[in-house]
């Protein structure tokens, strides 16, 4: 894992398939100095192609993707680079959810309806770890 | 949504409720797109926005307008308990946009409340989004009653007035048909849209692309009866202020207007028959002008008792946190 020296930022590719949803995850986490926004990936494939290119420090994973999902993805992400942590994006915080991430490879996860309040300190969290 | 010194008709529903909101000794924040430009990524900036705002204001409740995208950045810029206004584009592209579906669903769950402007659009999102059911309520923005206010008819053959965008939805080219059918008075177009060269030219009808905010009031005044026949309309803004200012009005029937246009002081018609809506400006103009049904139609949709509605809603939010 990248260290959070004041002049390194926290790399961070992010993976959902709704654009919308994506663009505003950006636009909030670039407001935050110790974050970069390198990408962004819109299906599970694209997300696995981006983090071997651009080796990530931290992917924001949506759980739920058509085709390659955010579980399947991180598995396949994390074979190949334990360096980069996946924080999944839930729906809920429902036992499933949380269990399948964890099994998954997932370091962590944040509930869609929490992160205004949790994304950027679970991100540098798992930067610090 | 928010009038800006590009574009002072943008969101204007939300500026006098801001105004209603304030007067009652509330305090508000805002982050708002006061703009037409920007593209996609101005929701990405409006997010932006939001997100640094409740960082700073740390609000009890987020209030938005428009599910997605806006009622989306609200939910993911703050914590704090959330009320969407939803005003009818954002429901017609539940199905319609691909993606908007599942961003809209997150958002009415996300949401403590859903407002929607009519019942008609209540009962419409309600049908495509499942967890707007027991939500959802019904306030319209209101009409700002010290600003429309009842003047005397003009004189002379009928002038009908149509004001908004000229667009397939506003079916406009089907009104200049009805108007060309009943033979007489004129008919003004404020507005201006991709169906403007359908309009130009045909005797009788004026368009004018672009008129000041501010006196919108005094073209009302100007008619004898306000028109808004559209396809769909979830509420009908520009006839509960004609009804203000104590004009009847011919509407369509297909959404809200049914829900506040009385039958003394408008018309209701099939937004597709072309010799209804003939029939109807006909009998529009023979409607008493000013019109003390529409104004009373209209007082029930005073801003200040919508804000005050809106307040109670923003109030029971409160307590979800």
């Amino acid at each position: 894992m990248t260290a959070t020296a004041a002049a390194t930022k926290i790399r961070v590719l992010i993976a959902d398939d709704h654009r919308l949803f994506a663009d505003a995850l950006e636009a909030i986490l670039t407001i935050d100095e110790r974050i970069e926004v390198i990408g962004k990936a819109y299906d599970g494939e694209q997300a696995i192609r981006l983090a071997a290119a651009e080796k990530p420090d931290v992917i924001l994973m949506d759980i739920a993707m058509p085709g390659v999902d955010g579980l399947e993805a991180t598995r396949k992400i994390r074979r190949k680079r334990r360096a980069t942590s996946v924080l999944m994006l839930t729906g809920s915080n429902s036992r499933t959810d949380v269990d399948r991430a964890r099994e998954a490879g997932a370091a962590g996860y944040v509930t869609k309806d929490r992160i205004a309040s949790q994304l950027i300190d679970s991100i540098v969290g798992l930067a610090e770890d | 949504m928010y009038p800006g010194p590009d574009a002072p008709d943008l969101g204007v529903f939300v500026a006098q409720l801001e105004r209603a909101l304030r007067e009652r000794g509330h305090e508000l924040e805002l982050a708002v797109l006061d703009g037409r430009g920007g593209g996609k990524r101005r929701y990405a900036t409006l997010a932006a926005r939001a997100f640094r705002a409740a960082r700073r204001f740390r609000p009890d409740v987020v209030y938005a307008h428009f599910l997605v995208p806006t009622g989306l950045a609200a939910g993911l810029a703050s914590s704090a308990p959330l009320v969407v206004t939803a005003h009818g584009r954002d429901v017609r592209n539940v199905g319609a946009v691909p993606g908007i579906r599942a961003l809209t669903r997150f958002t009415v769950r996300r949401a403590a409340a859903v407002i929607a402007v009519s019942d008609y659009l209540r009962r419409e999102l309600e049908a495509k989004v499942p967890e707007a059911r027991g939500k959802t309520l019904v306030i319209d923005s209101g009409v700002d009653l010290q600003r429309f206010r009842v003047e005397p008819a003009p004189d002379g053959e009928p002038a009908f007035l149509c004001l908004g965008a000229l667009t397939e939805r506003k079916n406009v080219v089907r009104l200049a048909e009805a108007f060309e059918r009943l033979g007489r008075g004129r008919l003004t177009f404020v507005g201006d849209g991709p169906l403007r060269s359908h309009l130009e030219g045909r005797a009788g009808i004026e368009i004018v692309p672009s008129v000041p905010h501010e006196e919108i009031p005094a073209r009302i005044a100007q008619a004898r009866v306000v028109c808004q026949p559209s396809l769909i309309e979830p509420l009908g803004q520009a006839l509960l202020e004609a009804l203000a200012c104590g004009r009847p009005v011919v509407a369509t029937r297909i959404g809200g207007p049914p829900e506040f246009v009385p039958p003394e002081a408008g018309v209701l018609v099939d937004p597709l028959d072309v010799d209804a809506l003939a029939e109807g400006l006909a009998a529009a103009a023979a409607l008493a002008c000013p019109n003390p049904a529409a104004r009373a139609a209209a007082e029930q949709h005073d801003v200040a008792e919508q804000a005050g509605r809106i307040e109670a809603v923003l109030e029971r939010a409160k307590t979800t946190r």
